[in-house]
């Protein structure tokens, strides 16, 4: 099972797409032809330029015959342990700008931390 | 007897559109299809071209598309009439929009804006430069149909007070585009107009479409207890009218809105009935609990 708790950021998914179709060497104009678009805009949408409807998504992943979540699973479940995810869930229920605040923040201790270990390595 | 069929023939249309406007589709196809019959008997080429488009409106609505089409491309080729030409370049546009065909929806659009040239009519051109702008937006080519939905709104602001605007469609695109291109407060800031007008106008396709993209703009910038709260409008409004298309929306943004409210029963009961639409993928609720794809998809797009 994939955790529920966990959640990815959407240009994965494009990305993400991409992998599937190479694993299962289709080319960009089949897997185009077979959800119904032009292979300029499947181009686009695996670079997370372009939108498509839910029914798209949706074909898109019948094309892939399903095996998405496990293979989505192998990612996540070694990448992410249950509390990170619970903070990255955390994390996305804020605002945007509170979100931004966070990243600062973030982005201050690991500076912080850092200079510290610059100093112990002198 | 001509006259008198002339007559009818025009009463026919005016019962056609009151119908259609009151989205009594049935009853509207079986009245412009008996001012057809009409146009027939008196072997009028430009009220049987008048009388065709106006069926194909109908069956727009419908969501009738590749039927809509029927008869329209003939029109183009044998009508000089610029208001019959106009009419049918759009109708066959928007149908090839709807079926996914944006390249030809383009070509067809393009022909109904210089047709409109000849019209001087600014609601006319401005409902061009809308389908236009669905039409990139359709393409993710979001700048492209900013302008467009900018400039049809221009038009509507110069024209003639007393003629028809599709002003409520012009805010409702503009608003949800500006949304796309995460310009939240501003898109939210114009839709809100579209919902002014729409509860005025009763046009109940356009309300819940502006509910939709409520919830959607709420959800995005974090604002779940108001994303829900038209989220449930667009809901109720959508089954009541059978818009089955924000019907389906509307479960993955309620599913959405209660996940990141930690309410996962609830959402567990959107995805689920999203679900029961898509019977072949088994995945589907997992996957949308997995991953966040609103920034991916288009909740307008028709394909």
């Amino acid at each position: 099972m994939v955790p529920s708790k966990f959640r990815k950021q959407s240009l994965l998914v494009g990305s993400r797409i991409r992998s599937l179709r190479k694993d299962r060497t289709l080319t960009q104009a089949d897997l185009a032809a077979r959800i119904g678009i032009q292979q300029s805009d499947l181009c686009r949408m695996e670079n997370g330029e372009y939108k498509v409807s839910l029914e798209t998504l949706f074909k898109i992943l019948s094309i892939f015959e399903m095996n998405i979540a496990d293979f989505f699973h192998e990612e996540i479940s070694s990448s992410v342990k249950d509390h990170d995810a619970e903070l990255l869930r955390q994390y996305q229920r804020l605002s945007p700008r509170a979100q931004e605040e966070v990243q600062d923040f973030i982005q201050f201790k690991l500076l912080n931390e850092d200079r510290l270990n610059n100093k112990k390595s002198n | 007897m001509s006259a008198d069929l002339v007559v009818r023939y025009a009463e026919l249309t005016a019962t056609g559109r009151t119908q259609l406007a009151q989205e009594e589709h049935e009853r509207a196809i079986e009245t412009f299809a008996e001012a057809r019959r009409i146009a027939e008997q008196l072997q009028d080429q430009q009220l049987l071209f008048r009388a065709t488009c106006n069926l194909s409106s109908v069956k727009l609505n419908m969501g009738r598309l590749q039927e809509s089409e029927e008869g329209l491309r003939e029109i183009l080729l044998k009508s000089e009439d610029p208001h019959i030409v106009f009419a049918a370049a759009w109708y066959l546009a928007s149908a090839l929009r709807r079926q996914g065909r944006l390249e030809k929806a383009l070509f067809y659009a393009k022909r109904a804006l210089r047709t409109s040239d000849r019209i001087d009519d600014h609601g006319w051109k401005a409902s061009c430069h809308n389908l236009i702008g669905n039409i990139y937006m359709n393409m993710s080519y979001l700048d492209d149909a900013l302008a467009e939905y900018r400039f049809a709104q221009t038009l509507c602001q110069k024209g003639d007070p007393s003629g028809y605007y599709p002003m409520d469609w012009i805010k409702e695109n503009l608003g949800y585009c500006l949304l796309l291109k995460k310009r939240h407060r501003q898109g939210v800031a114009v839709i809100l107009e579209a919902l002014q007008m729409t509860l005025q106008n009763g046009n109940t396709r356009c309300l819940a479409e502006c509910y939709q993209d409520l919830s959607f703009a709420y959800l995005q910038l974090k604002e779940l207890e108001l994303a829900g709260e038209y989220g449930e409008k667009a809901l109720a409004l959508s089954t009541e009218r059978q818009y089955k298309d924000i019907l389906r929306n509307c479960f993955y943004l309620l599913g959405e809105i209660h996940l990141l409210l930690g309410n996962d029963q609830q959402s567990d009961r959107y995805f689920g009935r999203l679900q029961e639409l898509f019977p072949h993928l088994g995945v589907l609720k997992e996957f949308l609990r997995t991953f966040d794809v609103s920034d991916i998809i288009n909740l307008k797009s028709p394909f």
